[in-house]
């Protein structure tokens, strides 16, 4: 079929005006690869036609959500049709007694916790740019944030989900109750598979009550040590904190500055908790943070209920994501929390003899950490550099037993770097499983692990 | 013969692998294997005890060389005959794997072999101010092999997640003999979630030889409290309200009249035994949120009618609180001979209208039922009471099952939320899935293996073979006790 036919046939099977037109094909662009057709189906009936064409033509597909994350995975070896699923964006099913929610693929982060929290109620993932990120999206690349800690992450949450596999067919996993051992964990087969498996429609999670109290204490420090110390004597205090984070001062600065809280310009580390959840706890929580951080050699700061502590956390989560200060490059390393000292001094050294400038934002207890890559003084950065300290900080992390992946990055530097890193041995076993669920790759290919 | 000469190559082979006294193989050993915690039955013909991966592994590549069935088994407490050796062969008991290899306080993590029993493992953890969230009732005794592998719950499931939420890597031996690691250390690792994968699938996609698990901070206070109702209705009305208030205790139990009966005969508790049902509720966590919220719960449970609240004042009274709920199935011997659990999953708002019609379905077959369950998370444990010896009971209690799970499917729930499909369970897959979804996830199997001696015949009822070799069995006698 030529790039016409199959435009047309799409059309046929969507509607016309549900198909982009050819002068805004550039902007679904991936890592530089301009698809031929970009399609909005109504509905998993439609993604399923969608799927059983791309397979008759063997057209690779790869699917689009707010579009917020496609910067991550490896290039995508080949790209035929983006599938946008913006007009799926219902919530099917909330009962709030049962504090469990279905919906469509395609619904934002933020629609679905506007509507959760008329209930009190609350889908507590973090994600960058919650407006338009959306839920399909947030499980396939599994974005998660500060509010871990005390949450978990989208395996977590999520217990039911439907998605349309390679034949067409739409595949049901879990199920809308809490627990569920009925047959293997479907579910946390597509959370984190980027769009190689199969196209998420729908998802159902387990929700959270709303908290009734948001505060947070943010502590600044001369030196990493300190900083480090306090965290420490937090988690061993019997403290329940909803998030313990960690910035550098450059990340902090951003973040404080967008968020309209004093910078601190003399401290150089700064600790974040979320004590928000219960007005009774909060005093409580914050007090004995205040005394752990003035132990500490720290400055302490209450950032309290309504504009400023919500704006400081989505600053936080947005960091390098769009805003003042997008980021070219943003990297993730995970290792263990007693490494982590030694990882962040490693990014600033980096930082400073690459003549970049890196914001460290950790979230402390997970042992991840996000370096947020810029230019110096606000220029650009220099893509060698970029391409240079990959490789740095690569060995770096697995030296100290971790992983580290390239979170997003340009089409350039991503040609020249792997971002994934090499699989371990399992791979054997993810490469079976594309094998099993994607025989003839039409679903994103390339752009995973291993370059599945 | 020369099947006979085969087996006692095997035998040999075993005992090379692990030495002589680690291979069990008479048939007054055999009969110990034959079953596990459910209805299932079936002899293996060699049961071994590897005490390290190598040998494990060893042992999975003779069986695949050779063709025989093999089978995981940790405690034998499963509920859903998953280490039941239906198809005969090895059984390979990772009982003796149960040394914990290391606890890691600052990275509140620890590793440990298969055969550590879960309640040990919390036991150790304690100086550090830690503990292993995921507590079946029967953690005393069973392992966290098992419990990986059925993605085991339990009463404090309900606030912190059950064993999946809680794994961070697996060391396994696949069901050709490799030894692979999924996941480790770290959380965020690339690459589809393999380790999420093989917590719940129930032994079949290879042996767990070793288990990073996280550990959770003890929380600083907690409060236990007994609601007492006239009426199970009222109780139930009750639990949905608690989860609809915004309030998740820390536990959320139900022990109905029948239980309490049991209960109070078999433990120094005192259950009021006149009460339609009682809640057996903790809240935990920050000492003011959980002032806060226990008395939220009590308002709750009293303007929905409970006659009594009871507030366990001492730890020991916290502890026989719960040791009559962990030792209520145990209990159950008292009012009968045999006792079927099932162990459907109902959406919270429903539990009212579902426990009425269980009720309904064992009055109609004549069957007393025992519910005791963990509600918040509206995961039922109908028991249903009933005597082996009395000709047809074994084949309705099956019948009244099997109308129980359907009425959980039908309410949009599932037909078991922690003890597994196993054997027992696999005909009712369908209740819930549709091919092609059970073909997905037998796409998942593929992935892991094509062996299909590894613990053949569970979860899904299409494999080949299958279909003789095992029947309704007899039941195993659950006297008073046997596991508590
Ligand atoms: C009185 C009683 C109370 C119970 N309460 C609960 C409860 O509250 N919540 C709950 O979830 N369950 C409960 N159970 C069920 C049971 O205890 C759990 O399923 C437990 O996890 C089984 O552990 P086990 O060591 O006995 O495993 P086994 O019964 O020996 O095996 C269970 C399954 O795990 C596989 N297996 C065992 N070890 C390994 C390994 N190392 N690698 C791979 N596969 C392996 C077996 O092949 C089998 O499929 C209860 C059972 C009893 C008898």
């Amino acid at each position: 079929m030529t790039t016409t036919n199959v435009a047309q046939t799409l059309a046929h099977l969507v509607g016309a005006e549900h198909v982009a037109p050819d002068d805004q094909l550039a902007r679904y662009a991936v890592d530089g690869v301009v698809p031929q057709t970009v399609v909005f189906p109504a509905d998993a009936g439609q993604v399923a036609d969608v799927v059983k064409l791309a397979r008759a033509e063997g057209l690779a597909l790869l699917p689009w959500g707010g579009g917020t994350a496609m910067a991550a995975g490896s290039a995508p070896e080949r790209l035929d049709i983006v599938l946008g699923t913006r007009r799926m964006g219902r919530i099917l099913e909330h009962e709030p007694a049962d504090l469990v929610a279905i919906v469509e693929a395609g619904i934002t982060l933020a629609q679905l916790n506007e509507a959760l929290g008329r209930h009190g109620q609350m889908l507590p993932i973090d994600a960058p740019r919650s407006e338009r990120a959306t839920i399909g999206g947030i499980l396939a690349a599994n974005t998660s944030g500060p509010r871990r800690l005390s949450y978990g992450t989208s395996r977590d949450h999520l217990i039911g989900v439907r998605f349309v596999d390679a034949q067409g067919e739409l595949i049901k996993g879990g199920g809308k109750v809490v627990k569920n051992v009925a047959g293997y964990d479907i579910p946390k087969l597509l959370v984190g598979s980027l769009g190689t498996l199969g196209i998420i429609v729908e998802a159902t999670f387990k929700l959270a009550p709303a908290p009734r109290a948001s505060s947070a204490i943010l502590g600044g420090f001369r030196e990493l040590d300190q900083a480090l110390e306090a965290a420490q004597a937090v988690l061993q205090a019997g403290m329940r904190p909803v998030a313990l984070d960690l910035f550098n001062a450059q990340a902090y600065q951003v973040v404080a500055a967008r968020a309209g809280v004093p910078t601190l310009s003399d401290r150089r580390y700064f600790l974040a908790l979320d004590v928000g959840t219960q007005p009774a706890t909060v005093k409580r929580q914050v007090d004995q943070a205040h005394r752990i951080i003035t132990k500490a050699g720290g400055k302490s700061l209450v950032v309290d209920e309504g504009t400023a502590y919500r704006a400081f956390w989505r600053a936080a989560v947005d960091l390098g994501r769009g805003g003042e200060r997008p980021a070219p490059m943003i990297t993730r390393s995970s290792m263990l929390f007693s490494d982590l000292a030694s990882s962040i001094h490693g990014h600033e050294a980096l930082g400073e003899s690459s003549h970049l400038e890196v914001g460290v934002h950790v979230h402390l207890a997970a042992g991840v950490l996000h370096g947020v890559w810029w230019g110096e003084a606000n220029g650009p950065a220099d893509e060698a550099m970029l391409i240079d300290a990959v490789a740095t900080l690569r060995k770096a992390t697995e030296n100290l037993g971790g992983r580290f992946v390239v979170e997003s990055c340009g089409p350039s530097v991503k040609r020249a770097v792997d971002v994934w890193g090499p699989p371990g041995p399992e791979f054997a076993i993810m490469r079976r499983l594309k094998e099993q669920f994607d025989p003839g790759r039409i679903f994103s290919p390339g752009r995973f692990v291993g370059g599945l | 013969m020369a099947t006979k000469t085969k087996r006692t190559s095997l035998i040999g082979a075993l005992e090379g692998i692990v030495g002589a006294e680690f291979v069990l193989h008479t048939p007054e050993d055999m009969v110990v294997f034959e079953y596990d915690g459910s209805i299932g039955k079936s002899l293996p013909q060699v049961v071994v005890f590897p005490s390290t991966t190598e040998q494990v592994a060893q042992i999975v590549r003779l069986a695949y060389s050779v063709d025989v069935p093999i089978v995981p088994r940790g405690a034998g407490t499963g509920l859903s005959g998953g280490a039941v050796a239906v198809k005969g062969g090895i059984v390979v008991t990772l009982t003796r794997m149960n040394r914990i290899l290391e606890i890691d306080p600052v990275n509140r993590q620890a590793t440990v072999e298969p055969g550590v029993i879960n309640l040990h493992l919390s036991e150790q953890a304690e100086p550090h101010g830690l503990y292993y969230v995921p507590d079946p009732s029967s953690q005393r005794v069973c392992t966290i092999g098992g419990n990986v592998a059925e993605n085991s719950g339990g009463p404090h499931c309900l606030a912190y997640g059950v064993t999946t939420n809680h794994v961070l890597g697996l060391e396994v031996v696949l069901p050709d003999g490799e030894v692979v690691w999924l996941g480790g250390p770290l959380e965020d690792m690339p690459g589809y979630d393999l380790t999420g994968l093989f917590v719940g699938s129930e032994g079949t996609l290879g042996i767990v030889t070793k288990a990073i698990v996280k550990l959770y901070p003890i929380a600083e206070s907690v409060r236990t409290l007994v609601a007492v109702y006239e009426e199970i209705d009222d109780a139930s009305r009750a639990v949905s309200a608690i989860i609809a208030s915004g309030v998740i205790p820390a536990a959320l139990e139900m022990i109905d009249k029948v239980t309490i009966e049991a209960v109070v005969q078999a433990v120094d508790v005192e259950y009021p035994s006149d009460a339609g049902a009682v809640l057996l509720i903790e809240v935990d966590g920050l000492k003011e949120a959980v002032e806060q919220e226990s008395e939220a719960v009590e308002a709750i449970c009293r303007d929905l009618g409970a006659r009594e609240i009871r507030v366990a004042e001492t730890p020991e009274d916290r502890e026989r609180l719960w040791a009559a709920r962990k030792g209520a199935l145990a209990a159950l011997g008292r009012l009968a001979p045999n006792y079927y659990i099932l162990d459907g999953v109902v959406p919270r708002s429903r539990l009212m209208d579902v426990l009425r019609r269980v009720g309904e379905i064992c009055d109609r077959y004549d069957f007393r039922v025992a519910n005791v369950f963990h509600a918040g998370d509206g995961n039922l444990h109908p028991n249903i009471l009933f005597d082996e010896r009395i000709p047809g009971q074994s084949e309705r209690v099956l019948e009244a099952g099997a109308e129980i799970m359907q009425v959980c499917v039908e309410v949009g729930g599932t037909i078991t939320g922690e003890h597994g499909v196993g054997l027992e369970k696999k005909g009712f897959m369908s209740l819930v899935f549709s091919p092609q979804d059970i073909a997905a996830m037998e796409k998942v199997r593929d992935a892991f293996s094509s062996v299909e001696t590894f613990n053949p015949c569970k979860i899904f009822s299409t494999a080949k073979g299958c279909g003789e070799g095992w029947r309704v069995p007899t039941l195993p006698d659950l006297g008073p006790g046997s596991f508590l």
